[in-house]
């Protein structure tokens, strides 16, 4: 453990970068919302209400409203205080496409920083800049490889779970924990992929991948224990960070800013643990051989 | 129904997919309730009935072992109170709407109800193979439906006389899709399965011959019954009407089972393998639950809503009049079962597999089911050509119990992240809803628009009403309608005329001359009008708010001023807007209409106010709770990056 701390200490400087894209690319997702709340939307009764934490009673307000317009009942819901209608659907739109960019621009942010911190933690010395370019091209190319894996992969694991018999609570929960696991371990496994790039230089995210392969099975029952109690963790905390919030009022926005601050952060700090960690299994692993 | 009211959940489904997919279901283990009631509790002495007997039946039937057909003869009672000679009597045959997918009922539904399918392969049917009367054999003339059965008389039954037939018939029901029929695992579910008497009503125009349709319920005249039926032994029974004697033994594997009831208009009874039935006393109540065995543990629930709704129901409206209530949890292969209305009978829902605690669709249901035994049970309106009647006044009284006990924002869902109150559910309604009349024969709605705009949006007025009015007033008002019409059959105009006479004005009043209830029920209910207002404008020195929709009745509101202070104000129902001003030294902070919450029935409450600046913290806050969310969101995905 106290080898994974020193490595992730060394990621602090990628870990602060990654947060602060993050925050921004978030920022920018959310910023239709945002504008349409610091215009007229902000000055209907409804937000506050929703800011208030009663969110679930508004979207039905809006529902109903927005199924009235349409048969040219009443007015738009989101019609503003001034003559030109802010259009709901317009705005959850642009969340929507502003969302995905930002998923991808997110992906390759880690892409670049991931490689930097890999450097950082194999104790090499490069800068950021450096080791995020060197790195960024392979790990672009296995990030290809995850997007279309992964979604199989858990597509895979859910049919085939759909077949195991047992439709009561207890059977559907553990259904739903496998599966989470199984997601988990697709992750970590990808993650170490990701180290092996680093560790042996690869230029081939497809040979990262086999060697990753082969490591796992070798070591099996470790790996897939580090990466329950890390990726699993995150998970969970991140769900229960969000579910805890949500109905909560936003009304005090210091604590709002805190808490989100503190899910970035931790969600950023976490990553680069998994890193770290994952980092550290290889290099045992390479010990040992 | 409750197929119905889940066609306006359908509606708003994204949003309870998102509430029953999260999974923390709690463990009940509650006590079992009461005791087992195989052996029936000596029965009260006959009383006199509780009603004038019109239509009385003496039935005996016998359920197949299959469960899937009954042999019924009865004596049916027939007494002319109506002033006119009837030359025919007319009988409803109801199984006969599920004979193929071709009946007017099965076109109406397109096969099936919301959430449920009839499966051809087990069609219903009903066949009435003898009917005579002292006179001699009689002939059934059935229409085209084959749901309504002419039956000529050899002579007029005079104003006053009774007549006396007796009927044999044979019933074959369908796999439970649409309130009756069998399921698989010995449940059998009997509903509507013997020939009734119409109702001949000469202010409706003589005899009820509407065949029956798809979004119809039932009309009948009030009687006294006994009902004989003999089922497998190993299946518990549970009926309209207090049970009589013990359990008989035929001896031939077969159990006869035993009822009377005095001043129901209908008897439904069920037979279920593997059932545990549980008794208490409510009150002056006997209530009999039967529920699937291996949800016994799941009873305390039911009994908690039963009795907090029949105490709080009765206080409102009159006692519960019967000695007995069953209520019948139909098992998850019959759910097609659940949620309807009988004279002393109800059924509700099992809760849902994975569900956790915090989510009262049992409750809901079930009070619904229970507000039901006044309003048809005892309030005997027509619930084809006046489905409001009984509908829309069981979903105020529902919404009305559970928030009390549970919480207004909160009866239908309370999670520390989520909450939605039962109005919520009745205003998904309002988005096809909102200029449809809820007054409208049953047949004429489509099936989405039924439930929208009878359940839904009717039972959104009369708790809008509730609040114009004041709870005492309207309290007094329906306890005043029930005194007045049970055992009787208001129609539309009656029921409009005792709220007219009890709520001649309200709390929302215009200026010089109170608002009676006419003026809303006759843009509402009758009319197609829309109640509809907007805050246009709030800026310092001035605030406007406007009328959109087109429903003329009085909309108050507020007007917040700085320094200090508000004004209220009432936008008259000849208005179409009304422009404010602050006082020299003051300027205006907010507008905002309708500030209590009374208007439910208005469709766009999003714009019901509107302050002068955007309250900056608050909106800040929520601001870094999207980004809190959106980056939740992106780390999740990134997990995998």
């Amino acid at each position: 453990m106290s080898l994974v701390l020193a490595k992730w200490r060394t990621s602090l400087g990628a870990a602060a970068l990654l947060a602060l894209g993050e925050l921004v690319l978030a920022a920018l997702a959310v910023a239709p919302g945002g504008l349409a709340l610091a215009a007229d939307i902000g000055r209907r009764p409804a937000a506050t209400v929703f800011a208030a934490g009663d969110w679930l009673h508004v979207l039905v307000d809006l529902h109903v409203a927005s199924g009235a317009a349409q048969q040219g009942i009443t007015p738009s819901p989101m019609a503003g205080a001034s003559a030109a209608p802010t259009p709901l659907g317009a705005i959850a739109a642009w969340t929507l496409v502003l969302g995905t960019i930002a998923a991808a621009l997110h992906s390759l942010l880690y892409a670049f920083l991931s490689g930097a911190a890999l450097e950082q933690m194999m104790g090499r010395g490069s800068g950021l800049w450096r080791g995020g370019t060197r790195w960024f091209p392979v790990l672009l190319r296995l990030g290809v490889i995850l997007f279309f894996l992964v979604p199989l992969l858990g597509a895979g694991m859910g049919v085939a779970l759909l077949f195991v018999p047992g439709n009561g609570f207890t059977a559907l929960a553990l259904k739903g924990a496998v599966w989470v696991v199984w997601m988990a371990g697709v992750g970590g496994f990808f993650e170490l992929a990701r180290v092996l790039v680093v560790l042996h230089s690869d230029r081939s995210a497809f040979v990262a991948v086999r060697r990753a392969a082969r490591m796992c099975a070798a070591r099996p029952l470790a790996l897939a224990g580090l990466w329950l109690a890390l990726g699993a963790g995150n998970w969970l905390l991140s769900a229960l960070i969000v579910l805890l919030t949500l109905g909560t009022s936003a009304n005090s926005p210091g604590l709002a800013w805190a808490i989100a601050l503190f899910t970035i952060a931790g969600g950023t700090g976490f990553k680069m643990l998994r890193l770290a960690a994952a980092t550290n299994a290889v290099l045992v692993h390479v010990d040992k051989l | 129904m409750r197929g119905i009211r889940y066609g306006i959940l359908v509606a708003g489904g994204p949003f309870f997919l998102a509430a029953v997919l999260l999974i923390g279901r709690s463990a009940r283990t509650t006590p079992d309730v009461g005791s087992q009631a195989a052996s029936a509790p000596s029965p009260r002495p006959a009383a006199q009935p509780l009603a004038p007997d019109v239509a009385s039946y003496d039935i005996e039937a016998t359920l197949s072992p299959d469960g899937k057909v009954v042999q019924g003869r009865e004596v049916l009672r027939y007494r002319n109170v109506s002033s006119d000679q009837l030359e025919a009597l007319y009988l409803h045959l109801y199984l006969n709407a599920f004979r193929s997918a071709d009946t007017v009922w099965m076109r109406e539904a397109r096969g099936g109800m919301p959430g449920f399918q009839f499966d051809p392969s087990y069609e219903g049917w009903i066949r009435v193979d003898s009917i005579s009367s002292v006179a001699g054999p009689l002939l059934p003339e059935p229409d085209e439906s084959g749901t309504i059965a002419r039956v000529g008389l050899p002579r007029a039954l005079l104003p006053g006389e009774e007549l006396s037939l007796n009927i044999a018939w044979t019933a074959q029901l369908p796999r439970v899709f649409a309130r009756t029929g069998w399921a698989p695992g010995g449940f059998t579910m009997v509903g509507q399965w013997y020939p009734k008497m119409a109702v001949y009503d000469a202010r409706r125009g003589g005899w009820d011959r509407e065949p029956w349709h798809a979004n119809a319920e039932f009309f009948h005249d009030f009687g006294s019954y006994t009902l004989s039926v003999s089922v497998p032994s190993k299946r518990s029974v549970l009926a309209t009407g207090e049970q009589v004697g013990a359990v008989s033994d035929n001896g031939d594997g077969t159990a006869r089972w035993q009822f009377r009831a005095s001043g129901v208009t209908d008897v439904a009874w069920m037979a279920a393998e593997a059932f545990a039935l549980r008794s208490w006393q409510a009150g002056e109540i006997t209530v009999t639950l039967g529920l699937p065995a291996a949800s016994a543990g799941e009873a305390a629930r039911y009994r908690a809503i039963a009795d907090y709704a029949l105490a709080r129901f009765g206080e409102w409206l009159g006692p519960y009049p019967w000695p007995h209530l069953a209520i019948v949890v139909p098992p998850e292969s019959a759910g097609a079962a659940g949620g309807m209305e009988y004279p002393m009978l109800v059924t509700t829902i099992l809760p849902p597999r994975v569900l956790p605690a915090g989510v009262y669709l049992v409750e809901g249901v079930t009070a619904h089911e229970l507000a039901h035994e006044w309003f048809p049970m005892q309030v005997a309106s027509d619930e084809a050509r006046d489905p409001w009647l009984d509908e829309a006044f069981a979903e105020y009284l529902a919404e009305r119990v559970v928030s009390e006990r549970y919480g207004a924002d909160r009866s239908l869902l309370d999670w520390p992240f989520a909450r939605l109150g039962y109005a919520d559910q009745l205003r998904f309604g309002l988005s096809r809803a909102a200029r449809l009349p809820i007054t409208r024969p049953s047949w004429e709605y489509t099936a989405a628009d039924y439930g929208a705009a009878v359940y839904g949006k009717g039972g959104l007025l009369l708790a809008t009403l509730e609040r114009v009015y004041g709870r005492e007033a309207f309290t007094k008002a329906l306890a005043a309608y029930v005194s007045e019409w049970r055992w009787r059959h208001p129609t539309a105009a009656d029921s409009r005329a005792m709220l007219s006479a009890h709520l001649p004005g309200g709390n929302l009043v215009a200026e010089g001359a109170p608002v009676g209830v006419d003026a809303w029920l006759d843009q509402l209910a009758f009319g197609e009008r829309v109640l509809e207002v907007r805050v246009a404008k709030a800026d310092a020195a001035e605030a406007v708010a406007e009328r959109v929709g087109d429903a003329l009745l009085p909309i108050e509101g507020t007007l917040d001023l700085a320094p200090a202070g508000s004004r209220t104000w009432v936008l008259p129902p000849e208005a179409t807007k009304l422009s404010l001003a602050p006082d020299p030294g003051e300027s205006v902070v907010a507008l905002r209409a309708d500030p209590r919450n009374t208007l439910l029935i208005e469709p766009n409450r999003v714009d019901d106010g509107l302050t002068v600046d955007t309250e900056r913290a608050a909106l800040a806050g929520m601001f870094a709770r999207w980004i809190e969310l959106m980056t939740a969101f992106l780390q999740a995905l990134g997990q995998f990056g």
